[in-house]
Order: C-alpha cells, then sequence, then structure tokens
C-alpha cells in the first residue's frame, strides 16, 4: 500500500530529515512509527501526504508513484489519505458536522447527499450526538475523535496519524487505539506516529523506529 | 438511535478500499457480516468518495456546476452580510473610487448635449468687399459650392442682410434714416462632411469617434450638425480671405471646436481617472481579500489537505471579490444618481435663467451595466491576484 524506496527528504535550513528510508506498508497493515521528536517522524507522514515532496528517492501509494503525480493530481490523491494530527486541526467557527463534512465537500461531493456519510462516520467515533457542538466546546479527546471522524468520512485505503494520542491521558489514548483498531479489521491501511511506547507494547502491531531520519528498527512485534 | 457506546458500537460499516493483504483479509471478512457484498479480493469500491459513485462527467454537467456556484455565492454573500460594518467600509471605499470616473462621465454626456443643443447655421459667413454686387456674389457661391471642402454656399444679399439686421437688433428705427444700405453682401458655408471633429458625431466616418463615443452620445449626436476639425476650417478661412472679393471671414464654428477640444480632453481625463481609480479598485478588493485570507488560513489549508482542488480553495474568495465589486459598483451608482437628482432642480433654475431648456442626464441603462460589469470584474481580478499567491503556496515542495 505504502512502498518507501531509499527516499531522503533534506530541508535547507536543518538539512536531512529523512535519509535514505525503504519500507512497505501491505495494504491492509498497521503499523507504529516512533521515535524522539525531530526523528522524522512527521516528515515521513508528511510525503506520504504528498503535503511535501521527498529530495531523492521514490515514494508509492497504492501502486501509485507519487513523483509522477502532477499539480493538478494532488487532491485526488488526498481524497485518498485521510490525515490525523495531534493539534486535530478543527475549525473552530464551524460545529463538528461541518468539520467532519469538509473532505467530502472537497471531493465535490452535493451537500444534501453527505449527512448519511458525515453521521455514519460520527456514528463510528460516537459522536452523534455532538455533531451540532462547537469544536472548542469539546474534550480534548472528543475533538481528536472528530479529527479521526474527518479522516475516515471519505472512506480512504490509507489513513495517517501524527501523534494521535499526544495530550491525552492513557485512558483516551487506549479508546483511540481501539477506533484505530477497528478500522484496521476493515482493510485500512494505518500508519500511527507515536511514543506511546507502553500502547504500542500492548497492541503488538509492527512498529518502525526511527532516528535521526534513519530507519533504525522494523519489527513485526517490538 | 441506540447503542452510542464505544464498546457495544457494531463494526465499522466500511470495505477495504484495496485488495486485503494476507494479515488483514481474513479479520476483515469475519467483521464485515453486515456487508453482504463485500469481496476482499475486489479492487477499489465504487463508493469511496462522493463523486465516485457516478461518472466523472456528471460534475461537470452544467446544472450541478451552476448549484455549486449559486451556492458558494450565496454562502459568501451571508459570511459578508454578518460583518456588516467592514464590508460597508470596502463597499464604500469600492463605490466612491467607481462614482468618480463614472460622475465624470456623466458630466461628458450632460455636456456634449448642450454643445448638441447649439445651433450651429451659419458655420461660416464670408464677407464680400463692399463694391462686390450680388450678381457676383452669386457666381463666387456657385464657384465655392464646386470645392470639395465646402458642402453649401448660400448668398445673402444686401437687402436680406438688412432685413436681419432690422429683424435681430435694437436699430430698427435707426435704420429707417439710412438712405443707403451700408451692409454689404455675404455668403453663408458649410463645410463639407468629412471635417469632423473626432467623437463629436456620425461615429462611421471616423474610427476614432467610434472608438471614444460610447454608442449612446453617437445616437444621440447623429442628426447634430457636424463640428468641424480645426485646422481645416481655419486653412479654408485663410484660402476663403485670400479672394479678391473677399473682405474678411467669421468663422462662427470655432469657438464649437475648441469646446469639442475640451470635451476630448476631459474624455481623455476620464479614460486615465477610470484607469488608476480601477487599480485602487484592484487593490482595496486584493487587500481585503488577503486579509480575509489571512483570517481563514486555517480553513485553506484543511481544505487542501483533504483534497480539496485549488479551484475550489479559491471559489469563495473569488466570489468575495465579486461581491465587493458589484455593492461597489451598485453603491456607485446610487451615488450618481442621488448627485442627478439633487442637481436637477439647481440646474434647471440655471437653464431657466438663460432661456433654454435642458434636462440632466443620468447614466443610461447600458452604462449603468458597464458600470456594474467593470466593478464586479474588477472584483474578481483582485480576488485572483490575491488568492493566487496563497494557492501556490500550498503546493508541496
Amino acid at each position: 500500500m505504502i512502498r518507501f524506496e531509499h527516499v531522503t527528504k533534506r530541508y535547507a535550513e536543518r538539512g536531512d530529515a529523512l535519509r535514505d528510508v525503504s519500507f512497505t506498508l501491505e495494504p491492509g497493515e498497521m503499523a507504529f512509527l516512533t521515535g524522539h521528536s525531530g526523528a522524522g517522524k512527521s516528515t515521513l507522514l508528511r510525503l506520504i501526504g504528498l503535503l511535501e515532496r521527498p529530495t531523492r528517492g521514490r515514494l508509492s501509494v497504492a501502486g501509485q508513484d507519487l513523483g509522477a503525480l502532477g499539480r493538478r493530481q494532488i487532491p485526488l490523491h488526498r481524497r485518498r489519505v485521510g490525515m490525523i494530527f495531534q493539534d486535530h486541526r478543527l475549525l473552530p467557527d464551524r460545529n463538528v458536522f461541518d468539520n467532519v463534512s469538509l473532505p467530502l465537500l472537497a471531493a465535490g461531493m452535493h451537500p444534501r447527499e453527505l449527512g448519511k456519510r458525515v453521521r455514519a462516520a460520527l456514528d463510528q467515533v460516537g459522536l452523534l450526538r455532538l455533531e451540532h457542538a462547537l469544536p472548542t466546546s469539546l474534550s480534548s479527546g472528543e475533538q481528536q475523535r472528530v479529527g479521526i471522524a474527518r479522516a475516515v468520512v471519505a472512506r480512504p485505503p490509507v489513513i495517517l496519524a501524527d501523534e494521535p494520542t499526544g495530550n491525552l491521558d492513557p485512558a483516551l489514548s487506549r479508546e483511540i487505539f481501539h477506533l484505530f483498531e477497528r478500522f484496521h479489521q476493515v482493510g485500512v491501511s494505518l500508519l500511527i506516529a507515536t511514543h506511546d511506547l507502553e500502547l504500542i507494547a500492548t497492541q503488538g502491531h509492527r512498529t518502525l523506529r526511527l532516528h535521526q531520519g534513519r530507519l533504525v528498527a522494523d519489527s513485526g512485534n517490538w | 438511535m441506540a447503542g452510542r457506546s464505544n464498546t457495544r458500537r457494531p463494526a465499522l460499516r466500511r470495505q477495504p478500499s484495496s485488495p486485503s493483504g494476507p494479515k488483514a483479509g481474513p479479520k476483515a471478512s469475519q467483521k464485515s457480516g453486515r456487508q453482504p457484498g463485500h469481496n476482499p479480493a475486489r479492487g477499489r469500491p465504487q463508493s469511496r468518495v462522493g463523486t465516485r459513485r457516478e461518472p466523472p462527467w456528471l460534475g461537470r454537467l452544467p446544472g450541478r456546476w451552476l448549484g455549486n456556484h449559486l451556492q458558494a455565492g450565496a454562502d459568501t454573500l451571508r459570511r459578508l452580510l454578518r460583518a456588516p460594518l467592514s464590508t460597508g467600509l470596502t463597499v464604500a471605499a469600492i463605490a466612491i473610487a467607481l462614482a468618480l470616473p463614472a460622475a465624470l462621465r456623466v458630466v461628458l454626456t450632460n455636456l456634449e448635449q448642450i454643445s448638441a443643443n447649439w445651433d450651429q447655421d451659419a458655420a461660416m459667413t464670408l464677407f464680400l468687399r463692399p463694391g462686390v454686387d450680388e450678381q457676383r456674389g452669386a457666381e463666387l457661391a456657385t464657384q465655392l459650392q464646386a470645392r470639395a471642402d465646402l458642402d453649401t454656399a448660400i448668398l445673402i444679399s444686401r437687402q436680406q442682410a438688412l432685413a436681419e439686421f432690422r429683424a435681430y437688433s435694437d436699430f430698427g428705427a435707426a435704420l429707417d434714416h439710412l438712405t443707403d444700405n451700408p451692409l454689404p453682401v455675404s455668403l453663408l458655408l458649410y463645410p463639407a462632411a468629412p471635417y469632423l471633429v473626432p467623437g463629436q458625431a456620425l461615429g462611421q466616418e471616423s474610427e476614432q469617434a467610434a472608438n471614444t463615443a460610447p454608442p449612446a452620445t453617437r445616437d444621440l449626436s447623429s442628426d447634430q450638425p457636424p463640428v468641424h476639425a480645426p485646422v481645416d476650417l481655419e486653412r479654408l478661412a485663410s484660402e476663403l480671405e485670400a479672394l479678391p472679393e473677399a473682405d474678411f471671414v467669421r468663422v462662427d464654428a470655432l469657438w464649437l471646436q475648441r469646446f469639442a477640444a475640451i470635451l476630448a480632453l476631459l474624455r481623455n481625463a476620464a479614460l486615465l481617472l477610470a484607469a488608476v481609480l480601477g487599480l485602487a479598485v484592484l487593490l482595496v478588493v486584493g487587500n481585503t481579500i488577503r486579509l480575509e485570507i489571512e483570517h481563514r488560513r486555517a480553513e485553506v489549508e484543511i481544505m487542501s489537505l483533504v483534497g480539496a482542488t485549488p479551484a475550489l480553495i479559491r471559489r469563495p474568495f473569488l466570489y468575495i471579490g465579486a461581491w465587493y465589486g458589484l455593492l461597489g459598483g451598485l453603491g456607485a451608482w446610487l451615488l450618481i444618481a442621488a448627485s442627478v437628482l439633487l442637481l436637477h432642480a439647481p440646474v434647471e433654475r440655471l437653464t431657466g435663467l438663460y432661456d433654454t431648456r435642458f434636462d440632466l442626464h443620468g447614466l443610461g441603462l447600458a452604462e449603468s451595466l458597464i458600470l456594474l460589469a467593470a466593478a464586479t470584474g474588477l472584483g474578481i481580478v483582485g480576488g485572483w491576484i490575491a488568492v493566487g499567491r496563497h494557492v501556490r503556496q500550498l503546493e508541496p515542495r
């Protein structure tokens, strides 16, 4: 599903964020990405979401070489990748329903048709009753679940999460990981960047570890 | 709905969107009992994203397209009206910037109308020397009429001149005491049509006229006598004065030409002013939208993140520009309409004093539509300039 071949990403200001990273994530596979802050986790996810382009190397998602995608195809690619962020990235002036519906609007779905899909996504994360609430009135855990609903509402085959539990207490974190587990069970490929080693240990999924931009460990059960 | 708690919720109604891997396959099929059509080996499901459910050409149907745009237009207007003060200030700035060149246009139209009303009989009068008699005058008239640059030459006999003088002056009684008619024979000359001042009349002959005069004024002036090019009239006058029979030539149309020249100057000034203030409108709209984008930066970034096309990201801002332009245009129109209404009575009083009738004209229908269209267009262009840079910044590096 996701294939890195000798990918390097260099920033002019701070040098190499990723160095010669190669790995493959199979379709329907769930994996964790760990490492210290600044090890390149976010950069790796941003490359997959085509928020940035690799300096060197080849990167493909669902068999599609991202380097071959032109400017006009980027939006289509992003619709196939659901992204979840530590800071949720919700729009504070739109209610939960509107926030979750953004990917469907971006895909050109008519506002009349998207209600069912948005409510299904909210139902999945258990927030159906809060669809009219503003994000700022929600707890951190609830906000993160809104972010997750937004990432899955368009039913992308790939979900990327960047420190999704960074601000959450252990109980809430477990709840979020349960959600990921369920997406995994229906065949979605997930790559989750986290340094919540304790949680990773209980999950028993493949773990990729980055250190100073290099992939230093790749274990099925870490 | 029941079963809202996390633990009791049934499995996701979701299909794997690609052929499931060896690891996920069995699990996926276990959990997807609610999906009778589920097939792990199948490729991408048809209904992953909204647009995928239908053939791609359907999204380009004009009805759907129009619906999306109407929606965007209504949404942005609602958003603008939610902040009436800042919207009002921006619209007022645009309205004033647009009202100035439009007002000058109105002033010009009215001045042209005045000059059109002026009687232009006797474009030139050639007074013959005192000794020259009527017969020689008639010969000369025939001779002059053959000239290419003269249209008509009418002989005014000494008796006619005296009668006219008697009729139009207060010297009637004094003239009765004259034993002899002191007035000379004169010729009334109308120069030929090709001597048109650009923009003043009958557009077809002059390309320049077609370019500078809007249709409304051309129609207005088509039944008015032409005013003639200054150089030609002056040369013609000096040529005529060189004739042995000629005493002197009076060019009545000369001051009209000067007036036309002033109008032409004003017309150019109006164009220049329109260009400068159009630029001002671009800057006002562009800057307002730039601030709006800064304000909605998070939204722009997230829309880009979830796969919105640049066109979709740009759309609300272009509509904001269009609304600002259109509202500003309407404001300018109202300003001018109000000014014309306020000035109507004083102008009537003034023209009453001069014993003439004159209707003050506002913007015509065509001019109003041009004003609104130009205003809207400027708004869209301003929005495009402002948003283009931000959309480019969203591209991955």
